[in-house]
């Protein structure tokens, strides 16, 4: 797919989390990187259609968004599955309610439909028996794989997460990421927010790193995490590989 | 329950019973429920009055409430602000204050002259600013989290309110609202100052002009009282537990 960026900026009140912000970028598997607190969250919310930005637009496969029209946003984000980083479902619903309730009341698909299709989604990937528990009874990787099978229950263009895995430990985190090498694997557009850098090389075509208010660097995976050219980036990765 | 908890709870009772029953022989009280026998019915007129003016306190209270929590996280400032003051003002003063002040002055004014009305209105306009409170709380504590999530999912404002807050809201206030409820209940004595003839106003006249059923009268207003209450904080409680896997 293809991601246009044109001149986006994003303030919230005095702080300048993203400048000016353009480029073309087109992948089928995208992985954004960067320090914490550089804007990576704020970048994936507006890309989702959840957060304006202060100025500039994007466009996805040529479609441009517009942000100030709630109508069109409306239907934009209809095409988008997004996954929080936690706690992202309802509490009061259980893991099958979770996964129906966009689809009966945003696809106004009928009931027995949506209980099929979340069946089948809840069968392939292991998660059949657990769906009468509300998440409270469900373990955090339980409760993201859930996050994830409603975000591709409606057959998104584009899968967005936000780092899925930082809230667990590393053995539910490996079964979700499992999940999503899967996805990706079976040709699903996602684009992940990760400290995860072993999964961005073995899962993720392309990785964005997010620094200095812009997108800083993009490109192939591998060729980027070999070959780093930005000195925030180099020192990012030695810091990460010490660990 | 279990046997050892039945016991439990054999063992306090008769504990009570020996303390209250000792001190009021010390005291050289002693009750003679026959005597209560030919007022049975103004008992039972009491009662049902008290229960009638409750639940309709109850009915009011939470409408009542349910605007004020609405109003106080209005965008405008006057109702915010209006709001805000009935809270603490009502909060602030006894109930037996705003009784009198509201029945005598401004009921009069205003040509509210039903004394049973009036009760009704006072009791509920009271509670209300506790129900305000309980379901501000309520609506406070489903993060603002959930509305981001489900504007990611694609639903609306309404679907948003119908869907995700409401269900939780009313399960996360209803033991709260339940124990509010009780005290509707007991509260509603105070309105034996304006001669409203429910359960503490029946007992007050008996008393009045029979002196010997004093403590028998009290004694009997005091058991009709947890007939009502105790269910209610029985169900308040059991209510609690069972919604505790939300959190
Ligand atoms: N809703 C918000 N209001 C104010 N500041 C925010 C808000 N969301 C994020 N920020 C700020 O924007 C910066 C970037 O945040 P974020 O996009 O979450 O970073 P990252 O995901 O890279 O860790 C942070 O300094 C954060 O404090
Ligand atoms: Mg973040």
């Amino acid at each position: 797919m293809k991601l246009e960026i044109l001149d986006l900026s994003k303030h919230f009140d005095s702080q300048v989390v993203l400048e000016n912000v353009s480029g073309v970028y087109e992948f089928s598997s995208l992985a954004i990187i960067g320090p914490s607190g550089k804007g990576k969250s704020t970048l994936l919310r507006i890309l989702g259609g959840l957060l304006p930005a202060t100025s500039g637009s994007f466009a996805i496969d040529g479609e441009w968004v517009d942000a100030k029209s709630e109508k069109q946003l409306r239907e934009y984000r209809k095409k988008i599955g997004f996954v929080f980083q936690s706690q992202g479902l309802f509490p009061h619903l259980s893991a099958l309610k979770n996964i129906t309730l966009p689809l009966v009341q945003t696809f106004r698909m009928s009931e027995k439909d949506a209980n099929e299709k979340a069946e089948v989604l809840l069968k392939r990937f292991g998660l059949f028996e657990e769906r009468h528990k509300v998440p409270a009874q469900l373990s955090g990787g339980q409760q993201q794989r859930i996050a994830i099978i409603r975000a591709v229950a409606i057959e998104p263009t584009l899968l967005l997460l936000d780092e899925p895995t930082s809230a667990l430990d590393p053995e539910l985190s490996a079964e979700v990421l499992l999940m999503l090498k899967e996805l990706i694997d079976a040709k699903m557009q996602v684009i992940i927010v990760t400290h995860h850098l072993p999964f961005a090389k073995a899962a993720c075509e392309h990785v964005m790193y997010v620094d200095d208010q812009h997108i800083a660097e993009y490109g192939i995976t591998h060729e980027v995490l070999q070959h780093p050219t930005h000195p925030n980036l180099q020192r990012f990765l030695s810091k990460i590989l010490d660990i | 329950m279990s046997a050892k908890k039945i016991l439990s709870w054999l063992l306090v009772a008769i504990a009570l019973f020996l303390f209250f029953g000792l001190s009021a022989q010390k005291a050289a009280v002693n009750f003679d429920f026959t005597r209560l026998i030919d007022y049975r019915v103004r008992f039972y007129q009491g009662f049902i009055m008290t229960i009638q003016i409750s639940v309709f306190a109850m009915v009011l209270s939470l409408l009542i409430g349910s605007i004020i929590a609405i109003a106080r996280r209005s965008n405008w400032f006057f109702f915010k602000d209006l709001s805000s003051a009935y809270v603490e003002i009502i909060r602030g003063t006894p109930l037996l204050v705003q009784i009198i002040f509201f029945y005598y002055i401004i009921g009069t004014a205003w040509g509210v002259s039903n004394r049973i009305v009036a009760g009704v209105m006072i009791l509920s306009i009271f509670e209300a600013a506790y129900i305000s409170e309980i379901i501000r709380g309520g609506i406070n504590s489903i993060e603002s989290k959930q509305n981001e999530i489900a504007k990611a999912i694609g639903l609306n404002r309404w679907q948003t309110i119908r869907l995700i807050i409401i269900p939780q809201l009313i399960v996360r206030i209803i033991p709260a609202i339940a124990g509010q409820f009780a005290s509707v209940i007991k509260d509603s004595s105070l309105l034996s100052t304006i001669a409203i003839i429910e359960l503490m106003q029946v007992t007050k006249e008996i008393t009045a002009t029979n002196y010997a059923t004093y403590f028998t009268s009290y004694l009997v207003l005091a058991v009709l009282y947890l007939m009502l209450t105790f269910p209610i904080s029985m169900l308040s409680r059991y209510l609690e537990r069972k919604n505790q896997y939300e959190t």
